[in-house]
């Protein structure tokens, strides 16, 4: 939190406004806080979808090349807006980044993901990511994201490495079940 | 073939429209609401919209509208807030940046 001038509201909990009245009713929203997980990249794609119903998701490399007339969002971080599409109720926007989230899993960016703190929030996201790396376990066993989420190597909160934990006691189980299984 | 004719002048068209609708949110001088991205104090950008466009089509801003009560989401505020800061003191604008925030020309 930076000087917020008296009269201002913070974005996240309550809401912000411009000190003094505001011209015209003009409504000032900030995103500023670690919280509120948004950057202007993912908002702007967020406010277009809204408006018209796009986002700069591109379905192939060559469609990351495509000229955009100007004023057209940048490609934003998927998981992110993921996350940001759940907040703000797009569930058509969130099913669009779930696929393009599905579409470019490595082994590596599975692990990342599956880990990543944010992603316990999100039962499809962390089925996706799971399901994807019990599936390519040989691969992902491999990685150095696999190595760094075994040992522990990140500085995260008990919260989150609870969360671990219980994923790969989770990954331990499902892992053990298909080995039992009849081929 | 005229079909396809038509279908295509009917996309570019409605693309051309599209864009030149969604420019808007980059237009400091249209919209009543300013969303501010902000790292820190440092300036990232400033997004512009109108808030019956929001609410029209997107249930999160709906809400916003439409119940007073609730802001348990980021950036929600009430109608009552919006009255609320009039009985505070008011300051001036933290950055040179926002105090141009404070004066768009409508």
């Amino acid at each position: 939190m930076t000087g917020i001038p008296k009269g201002e509201r913070r974005a996240s909990g309550v809401y912000s406004q411009l000190a003094g009245p505001p011209p015209n009713n003009r409504e000032i929203i900030y995103f500023d806080e670690a919280k509120d997980d948004i950057d202007y990249v993912t908002l702007h794609n967020i406010l277009y979808f809204i408006y018209i119903g796009c986002v700069n998701l591109p379905f192939t490399k060559d469609g990351a090349e495509e000229k955009h007339p100007d004023g057209y969002p940048g490609i934003p971080d998927a998981f992110r807006l993921f996350r940001s599409a759940h907040k703000f109720k797009l569930p058509l926007l969130r099913d669009r980044c779930l696929f393009y989230l599905d579409q470019g899993l490595t082994p590596q960016i599975a692990v990342e993901r599956l880990f990543h703190p944010e992603c316990e929030s999100y039962d499809t996201l962390k089925n996706l990511y799971f399901d994807y790396l019990v599936a390519n376990y040989d691969e992902v066993k491999e990685t150095k994201e696999w190595e760094r989420a075994l040992t522990n190597d990140d500085d995260i909160s008990p919260a989150a490495a609870r969360f671990r934990a219980r994923l790969l006691f989770d990954i331990s189980k499902r892992l053990s079940t298909l080995a039992k299984a009849p081929q | 073939m005229l079909y396809e004719v038509w279908k295509k002048l009917h996309i570019e068209t409605w693309q051309n429209t599209s864009y030149k609708f969604a420019r808007l949110l980059l237009d400091p001088t249209v919209g009543d609401v300013t969303f501010v991205v902000r790292n820190g104090s440092r300036l990232l950008g400033r997004l512009y919209a109108y808030k019956s466009i929001l609410a029209a089509n997107n249930e999160y801003f709906a809400k916003r509208e439409m119940n007073n009560i609730l802001h348990l989401f980021v950036g929600f505020k009430t109608p009552t807030a919006l009255i609320e800061p009039a009985h505070e003191q008011y300051s001036s604008p933290h950055d040179p940046a926002e105090a141009g925030e404070s004066s768009p020309s409508i």
